[in-house]
């Protein structure tokens, strides 16, 4: 029967605040008061947020499967308490007076160990009945020897083992390489030499887009979990005390019914690291110095340790922020084989099948509430549009087709198989939203998962702003995105010295300003891929076919020869029609280059000073300085400046369009009213977002590209009239709401057949 | 070994269990209610290049499922979700999916394609039928009828064939595929009902109407 331990945790944890706040104040300056305080709060609020975890750091909450725990709440002496008594209490004896217990912790301050003077029976023998394990630790981790732990390293955590000769058992430890890590690792049998299996956190450095996992002197939570059919799983809390899952899931086959039953525990060092007698290793360790191969010390704290002999289910570990099973129906139903399947019923199928991206039971309650749309008025276009609204309710609308939809419009190459990213979670909120689509492209927001609801990594420069970490790990976790994903009111940018400042006074503009777009698009180069893609994704215009060689040429760059291989024709005929149209535009993007993982703003990030050569502008690798010149504008946009300096240069945001003239008037919906053939003028890239949106040529685009999603194939020129007559009343009757436009093309005879 | 030995033979079986059961009978359930478009009718089965095919007006084209689509729709249709799958599934679709078509195009159907969902076919099974044993009768989608602790009977089989047919074709399985699907699972030479499970739910999963989008 399993007993769930409930205590009034309130009490304790104010004690274990306070005692930890109590250490502080007694090993700092006053001054540092500040920092104590910031401290204790801090652990208080972790302890709260762990509530809702298998075991808080007090060790109250469910204790099924647990086998040993030990909460070091021990006021001093040698010897830290087992709490579970069945199968015997496993005490842990300390060696030395390196290892201290009290204030609420076990501390390694010099190399020592906290080990069972018995063999650890119990562990052996249930482990090896389930061949599963989990360990549970709050830790904080000590930063001083990581040189050392490079060299001798992975230090011992915990272990089970005989020592490192007999290669048995298991460890959780802390290791060094270019940057600290946590790992696990198992052996089966008692074999010397026998490789170990390793599940290993990532390494941390000092590149922000690398993973925060190690966080010393922070208090960490670190769960492992080894099921019987060898899925293994590691997890470590982050900055917000989420638990993260830091690895791949991975299977390690390592059976423990190899394991010997001498086998010790052992907490802060190897089992054996004070054995007499051994061997030193030679030559000695550079910075480490002489020592046997069996010393593994460990520096920090231990709060709590738990070993259980059971795996840990992802509820249990994440509790209210586990994923999902989303894609498994929420409602009961059975399969009625009697059950004759109607016209409707089929219609029904057929327009869930192509909204929602998969097969469903036919028998299934949602095509039953779909076909009751339909009965009587199979061919009604409201009855039609009103059973498409009940598929599009459903989370594989967003998860699959519009994902697949947006993940499209994301990279050069149209390809599904791309991480999810925060270019494809704005279109998805959007679509969920009902928000208009004219937004996509000037408006000052983004979408991000709500972190009650997610264990994900979160820190905004780390995982949002200088890497995809944040979007990639909700798909690889398969949250439901149409559930888990919240507004943001702004988008941000990173000044590439641990500072943020909202995108609002920076002109940041929905998908143009995005870490995707600017990673497919504004990566070296000139930021005129970002003219073209932009009007290729977004109006359907790839850039030879809105070449116009009678445009005006006065904002070609200084870089574009005007006469290549010595002839001006061949500027005037080849060069001139592209260069006209899209170096008109890219003033836009004047101010943005994306460089050392994230988006960089002139404005936001510092200038390389002195002055540098613009030509260098696409080499820079320092993260806190951007090539501008002049101040303000990327350096990119100045670059070759030799070739034609005749030529205007870029010294501001300011755009033209000249696409407003001739079929591109007609095809775009620029064209001025008669006479007049001026351009349109604009400054930024909101304002050139704004354009884009607001033209003929958008609604008409976005309705092509659902046409493609929903009806499996490209739009066709015969199929223009159709296209016009959707992308209107996506305009006019829809308001821009890219759902609807989904549910209007799924039940059109043109896309599904009559 | 003698579950490797018998998943072995379905993924050997099936493909043609699948292919003789569908190919016969979806082209023409494809045809006529769908109408698929231009040179694909009537030869859904030999489909031409992906991007070069006629259009009919008002007609729907045929599509499969791509890349992640694939195990999802399993998953999706046979009510499992991705908590129900295992490790092991998850790993045979991370080392299948390459061979799946990105796009859906039906000309994109290839043998290794083919292979590769009928592989992650049986391994989704394995899952439904691990899940569906745990369970009472009465609480199984699919398998209501199945005694796993013994054999089962050709209505058993009959019946959940008609269930996984209702769940991940949308329709009942014509008599000729009911045939074709007693025979092959008859032919696996097994008293085990687990691997009569896995083998029934393999036939629907990897055939061309259970890629259908």
């Amino acid at each position: 029967m399993r007993t769930v331990y409930q205590t009034n945790s309130n009490r304790t944890q104010k004690t274990k605040a306070q005692a930890l706040a109590r250490d502080y104040f007694m090993t700092n300056e006053r001054f540092h008061l500040y920092k104590i305080l910031a401290f204790v709060a801090s652990a208080i609020i972790f302890f709260a947020t762990i509530q809702s975890s298998a075991l808080d750091i007090n060790g109250a909450g469910d204790r099924t499967g647990v086998v040993a725990l030990y909460l070091f709440d021990e006021t001093g002496g040698t010897v830290a308490n087992d709490e579970i008594t069945a199968g015997g209490r496993l005490n842990l004896t300390l060696s030395s007076s390196a290892a201290v217990l009290g204030n609420g912790y076990l501390q390694f301050i010099a190399s020592s160990a906290a080990r069972s003077l018995t063999p650890a029976t119990k562990i052996i023998d249930q482990c090896r009945v389930s061949n599963e394990l989990s360990i549970e630790a709050y830790i904080e981790s000590e930063t001083e020897n990581n040189l050392s732990l490079a060299e001798y390293g992975p230090a011992r955590i915990v272990t089970l083992s005989q020592g490192v000769t007999l290669n048995n058992g298991f460890f959780l430890g802390q290791g060094y390489n270019a940057g600290f890590f946590y790992n696990v690792a198992m052996n089966a049998t008692q074999t010397v030499g026998m490789n170990r299996l390793v599940l290993t956190g990532p390494t941390l450095t000092t590149d922000p887009s690398d993973p925060q996992v190690v966080r010393p002197r922070n208090l960490q939570r670190i769960v492992f979990t080894k099921d019987s059919a060898g899925v293994s799983r590691l997890y470590v809390t982050d900055e917000n005390n989420v638990p993260i899952l830091r690895s791949r899931p991975t299977t390690l086959t390592a059976p423990f019914a190899g394991w010997n039953s001498n086998l010790q525990l052992a907490v802060g060092n190897e089992v054996l690291f004070d054995a007499p007698n051994l061997p030193l290793l030679r030559p000695a360790l550079p910075n480490t110095g002489e020592r046997t191969r069996e010393v593994k010390d460990w520096r920090g704290k231990v709060h709590m340790l738990a070993i259980y002999c059971q795996a840990l289910t992802e509820q249990r570990i994440l509790g209210a922020r586990a994923p999902t099973n989303w894609a498994a129906s929420e409602q009961a139903y059975t399969i009625d084989p009697n059950l004759v399947i109607t016209e409707e019923r089929r219609l029904a199928q057929i327009i869930y099948r192509r909204l929602v991206g998969s097969n469903i039971a036919i028998d299934h309650p949602i095509l039953a509430a779909m076909e009751a749309q339909l009965v009587g008025r199979i061919t009604d276009p409201a009855a039609r549009l009103a059973a498409a609204r009940l598929a599009t309710q459903q989370p594989g609308f967003y998860n699959r087709t519009v994902k697949d939809f947006a993940k499209k419009l994301s990279n050069r190459e149209h390809e599904v198989s791309v991480p999810l990213n925060d270019f494809s979670a704005m279109v998805i909120g959007a679509t969920r939203d009902n928000r208009d689509a004219r937004d996509l492209l000037r408006a000052d927001f983004s979408y991000r998962a709500d972190t009650t609801r997610t264990a994900v990594p979160a820190n905004l420069i780390n995982d949002i702003l200088s890497s995809n970490r944040h979007y990639e790990s909700l798909e690889v976790q398969n949250y439901d995105l149409s559930s888990v994903l919240i507004p943001v009111n702004t988008q941000y940018l990173y000044n590439g010295r641990g500072g943020t400042v909202s995108g609002a006074n920076y002109d940041t503009a929905g998908l143009l300003t995005s870490r995707a777009f600017q990673l497919a698009h504004g990566i070296a180069g000139t930021n005129r891929r970002l003219v073209e893609f932009a009007f290729q994704e977004f109006l359907c215009r790839p850039i030879t076919q809105w070449a116009d060689n009678t445009a005006p040429d006065s904002f070609v760059g200084r870089d574009v020869d005007r006469f290549p291989t010595g002839e001006h024709t061949k500027y005037q005929t080849s060069c001139r029609g592209c260069h006209g149209q899209m170096d008109g535009l890219r003033g836009a993007f004047a101010r943005l280059t994306f460089e050392t993982g994230f988006l960089k703003h002139a404005l936001v990030v510092d200038p390389i000073t002195p002055l540098p050569n613009p030509d260098e502008a696409n080499n820079n690798t320092i993260m806190s300085t951007m090539n501008q010149v002049p101040r303000g504008i990327s350096g990119k946009y100045n670059k070759n400046n030799n070739v034609f300096p005749e030529a205007r240069e870029t010294t501001d945001a300011n755009w033209v369009n000249y696409a407003v003239t001739g079929i591109n008037g007609d095809y775009f919906g620029w064209r001025r009213p008669a006479p007049s053939t001026a351009p349109i003028n604009g400054s930024g890239v909101r304002e050139f977002g704004n354009m884009l949106a607001e033209s003929q040529a958008y609604p008409n685009c976005l309705t092509e590209k659902v046409f493609r999603a929903v009806c499996k194939r490209d739009a066709l020129p015969s199929d223009a009239a159709f296209i016009s007559r959707v992308a209107a009343s996506f305009k006019t009757d829809d308001a821009y709401q890219l759902r609807r436009l989904f549910e209007r093309m799924a039940v059109q005879p043109e896309c599904i057949g009559q | 070994m003698k579950t490797k030995y018998v998943i072995k033979a379905l993924q050997t079986m099936l493909p043609i269990a699948a292919i003789v059961a569908v190919m016969g009978n979806a082209c023409s359930a494809l045809n006529s209610s769908e109408k698929s478009g231009g040179s694909l009718s009537g030869s859904f089965c030999t489909a031409p290049p992906s991007t070069e095919f006629a259009v009919l007006n008002n007609a729907a084209t045929a599509s499969t499922v791509y890349g992640s689509q694939v195990l999802e729709n399993m998953a999706s249709c046979t009510n499992l979700g991705h908590l129900g799958l295992s490790r092991r599934t998850m790993d045979e679709n991370a080392a299948r999916s390459p061979s799946f078509s990105q796009y859906g195009y039906v000309g994109d159907v290839t043998s290794a394609m083919m292979m590769g969902v009928t592989a992650l076919a049986v391994e989704v099974c394995n899952d439904l039928a691990n899940k569906e044993r745990d369970i009472a009768s009465t609480n199984r989608l699919i398998f209501n009828d199945f005694n796993f602790a013994t054999d089962v009977s050709n209505s058993d089989i009959d019946n959940a064939l008609t269930r996984m047919a209702r769940s991940c074709w949308g329709r009942n399985p014509t008599d000729e595929e009911r045939a074709i699907v007693r025979e092959e699972v008859l032919a696996l030479g097994t008293n085990d009902a687990r691997y009569k499970a896995i083998a029934v739910c393999t036939s629907v999963l990897a055939s061309l109407d259970g890629i259908k989008q």
